[in-house]
């Protein structure tokens, strides 16, 4: 416990309202719209909107299961948020076994996707939902090799000590393929993008379908969320937290991790939707062995 | 006393969610109540300072759950966990044999010799775990490990067909045997009602042949009645003529009058 548990939760919501700003102007622009720049409060516009509107309710709908798992969503993201270190200081809470910590609270996601889609009595948003847990699975054995991968590389599960141990080199230069794989289970698990079929067009919205008013602006507001901390957690786990010259740590920090937020934010814009079962099949007959052959090389390093 | 409270708040509501999964009528909030006991319990452990242990429990647990959701969607009569059900079966005898397991454990720990405590607990409490299941034998557990997972995958792999859309060439045609093309010259096509030009009707005919076979050695599948009428004509036609496949000429192909239209589906 530290000062920085004060800090955590004003600091998600900033980065959360930042990503979601972003893609609007994105939108606003690919949209052709005059000065997109002006398109940045929308989300705030939306979050309004929703908050005086009134639910749309679906037949014999599972209330408490579909509430449970909009909430999951933010929940877990600041959770997660809680183990990471903000660029000098420490983390709200740098535990031991960080690492685990942030993979717990990130597959927690699946369980909150699959509960609202399962929740609201829906055809696409069962369906949604299941995707949501296809997805996971596919991405998830790649995602922790990565983790492993830097656990191995820092001889250590806890987040600090892996910022100490990129002092000469950044992870993201000495493991690259742990990088690249993170960078896609971070799509992965805020379902965004790319990996955005969960709540993707073809299904009318699939998770999300059903969700109106409060409902759905918390689940938009958790997996923005969930894309911001996933980002911030890029920074100390391969780019070497708050190093850099002239600026002070916390401001490093926090200009990697509205890089990486930017780059997340942008794919959804250029990349197509994936196909569940084709990524599933990419994920486990290259992901996989490309994420071993990461991890033989970094622990023979490491020995 | 802190920790105490907290204990005792984590018991009982690991208990009671425990007991709800019996008590709730839908697979899902049975599935989620079981996975509110689990992560009870993996807070518990947290209070005893096994940080890796309680918080892999709550990781392995939520993604447990989740593929349980998947075989909820596969393997239940109730699809998707959709509809109310019961979560209790054979009342009687499950009453019974719960009775004796709980006085049994009860028994246990009223009458085992608990240790006491020695020695204080590891700096780093992972570590020592490692080292307590693993020992010197770190390297081959390892391997092991890895041996065991690349086997998983790719049975995996192995098992998972492509869905329907992913067919690497084109439909696979049955492996029945063709027919020589003296037999479908010495069909009487006069017999068929068809209008359509004479390449169309012998593939039409194929496909009946094809069909045929694979009607035969699966007589009781579910098929519609004109298609077990189709067997049966086949099938006659087989026992009298042999397997070799020769000689369909001599067949009465008037009974494939009706079948024209639904040749091509076949």
């Amino acid at each position: 416990m530290s000062e920085s548990l004060l800090v955590v939760l004003p600091l998600v919501a900033v980065l959360t309202i930042a990503a979601a700003a972003f893609d609007a102007v994105l939108a606003a622009s690919a949209a052709g719209s005059p000065g997109p720049w002006r398109a940045w409060d929308s989300p705030l516009r939306e979050a309004a909107r929703q908050l005086v509107r009134q639910r749309r309710s679906t037949l014999a709908s599972d209330r408490l299961l579909r509430r449970t798992g909009v909430l999951v969503l933010p929940v877990a993201a600041v959770l997660a948020a809680a183990v990471l270190p903000l660029g000098g200081s420490r983390a709200a809470s740098d535990m031991s076994v960080g690492i685990v910590w942030f993979n717990a609270m990130e597959v927690a996601v699946w369980a909150g996707v699959w509960l609202a889609g399962w929740g609201v009595n829906s055809a696409y948003s069962l369906v949604g939902g299941y995707r949501m847990i296809a997805q996971g699975l596919a991405y998830e054995l790649p995602h922790m090799f990565a983790l492993i991968t830097v656990g191995v590389g820092a001889e250590s599960l806890r987040f600090s000590d892996v910022v100490t141990a990129q002092h000469d080199l950044w992870f993201a230069v000495q493991m690259p393929v742990a990088f690249l794989v993170y960078l896609l289970s971070a799509l992965a698990m805020a379902f965004w993008g790319p990996l955005s079929s969960p709540v993707g067009a073809d299904l009318a919205g699939g998770a999300a379908a059903e969700l109106s008013g409060a409902d759905r602006l918390v689940f938009s507001a958790g997996r923005y969320a969930m894309l911001a901390v996933a980002a911030a957690a890029a920074v100390p786990l391969f780019l070497g937290g708050g190093a850099g010259p002239l600026l002070p740590a916390w401001l490093w920090a926090l200009l990697k991790t509205l890089a990486v937020l930017a780059a997340l934010v942008w794919t959804a814009r250029r990349l197509p939707v994936l196909r569940m079962d084709r990524f599933m099949t990419f994920a486990w007959t290259a992901l996989i062995p490309a994420t071993l052959l990461q991890l033989l090389v970094t622990g023979l390093i490491a020995l | 006393m802190l920790q105490d409270a907290a204990f005792w708040i984590l018991a009982l509501a690991a208990v009671g969610t425990g007991t709800m999964v019996f008590i709730v009528d839908s697979m899902a909030r049975a599935t989620f109540a079981l996975l509110a006991s689990f992560l009870c319990v993996g807070t518990a452990l947290l209070l005893i300072d096994l940080h890796y242990l309680g918080i892999l429990v709550v990781l392995m647990m939520i993604m447990e759950m989740l593929v349980m959701a998947v075989f909820m969607l596969m393997y239940m009569m109730n699809p998707a966990g959709l509809m109310p059900m019961t979560m209790v079966h054979n009342n009687r005898a499950a009453l019974g044999i719960s009775a004796g397991v709980f006085a049994l454990l009860t028994a246990g720990i009223f009458t085992v010799h608990w240790p006491r405590r020695e020695g204080a607990p590891p700096p780093d409490p992972t570590r020592a775990l490692g080292q307590a299941l693993m020992g010197p034998k770190m390297l081959v557990m390892m391997v092991i490990g890895l041996a065991i997972l690349a086997t998983m995958i790719a049975s995996v792999v192995l098992a998972t067909n492509r869905g329907r859309y992913d067919l690497a060439e084109p439909a696979p045609t049955p492996d029945a045997p063709t027919q020589p093309a003296e037999a479908h010259a010495a069909h009487d096509h006069a017999a068929h009602t068809h209008t359509a030009q004479a390449q169309d009707v012998q593939g039409e005919h194929q496909a009946h042949v094809h069909d045929a076979h694979a009607h035969d050695t699966q007589p009781q599948g579910t098929h519609t009645p004109e298609a077990h009428d189709h067997a049966d004509h086949a099938g006659r036609g087989h026992e009298a003529h042999g397997a070799s496949g020769q000689g369909h000429g001599a067949h009465d192909h008037g009974g494939h009058e009706g079948h024209g239209g639904q040749g091509g589906a076949g």
